[in-house]
């Protein structure tokens, strides 16, 4: 994979991380203490035609957004020439960037 | 041609340009103008259907309709507050950010192609020729004039 495709999928990633943050920030306010705590969020993934939603608990989601180079990710939605899953859930992964990915996926967050 | 002259023609050229750009992108999409406004707004943080609406300029009982529309064809998706069933949260879906990021990306790219290295200058003018075309896009409202 160039260098040209890492740099795609990583902006694209960054996006769907920032509207995650943004749905997260929006159901926190909207629900405040109260809720079950689920709520759902995109596959951060960057496979083309991926439009899945994953139902994620909020400590499970900050614990995604404990690092700058994570993204939730369905199972196996991962491009492997450019991350490494790190945690594998019964219903979503965490995925880690390396190489210009993690470089650029760090500087947009 | 003088310099004011070349900057009206130039924006005329814009619009047009983006008339195109937007049918296009709809199409593409199958979005109607005030569905594609909705993406948009709810791209940006607006998350309440009456700020959605006010956002748009339409009713309430039009962007209840509108809503309707978006989630049934999986582009957004709504919730209703655990307490007070008239509070409702919007949010986009990832089918519908796709949408939006494929709109993004042209309007990147024409930066991208277009830069004169005047970026600040160049930016500042762009930001006050939409905040006029906005003004003369809102309902007259009485005893307001658009000068």
């Amino acid at each position: 994979m160039d260098e040209l495709q890492q740099r795609r999928i990583a902006v694209n990633e960054s996006r769907f991380r920032d509207a995650n943050q943004q749905i997260a920030a929006a159901v926190e306010e909207f629900r405040g203490s109260e809720g079950d705590g689920r709520f759902e969020v995109m596959c951060e993934c960057a496979i083309a035609d991926c439009e899945q939603m994953i139902e994620l608990g909020f400590d499970e989601y900050r614990h995604v957004r404990s690092s700058p180079i994570w993204h939730v990710t369905l199972p196996d939605h991962v491009i492997v020439a450019a991350e490494d899953p790190i945690e594998r859930h019964e219903t979503y992964w965490i995925i880690q960037k390396r190489g210009i990915g993690a470089e650029i996926t760090e500087r947009l967050s | 041609m003088g310099t004011d002259d070349r900057v009206e023609q130039g924006l005329r050229e814009l619009l047009v340009a983006y008339e195109h750009l937007d049918a296009a992108w709809r199409r593409q999409f199958d979005l109607n103008a005030n569905e594609k406004l909705a993406i948009i707004f709810l791209g940006d943080g607006i998350s309440a259907p009456s700020k959605l609406a006010e956002a748009i300029g339409i009713t309430t009982a039009g962007m209840t309709t509108l809503l309707d529309r978006l989630e049934q064809r999986g582009l957004l998706r709504r919730e209703a507050h655990p307490d007070d069933g008239r509070r409702v949260l919007v949010t986009l879906t990832k089918a519908a950010l796709r949408a939006r990021l494929e709109f993004e990306r042209v309007t990147a790219t024409m930066a991208s192609e277009a830069a004169t290295g005047d970026d600040a200058t160049i930016g500042a003018f762009l930001e006050r020729a939409a905040a006029v075309a906005t003004a003369h896009a809102r309902p007259h409202e009485p005893g307001t004039e658009h000068g």
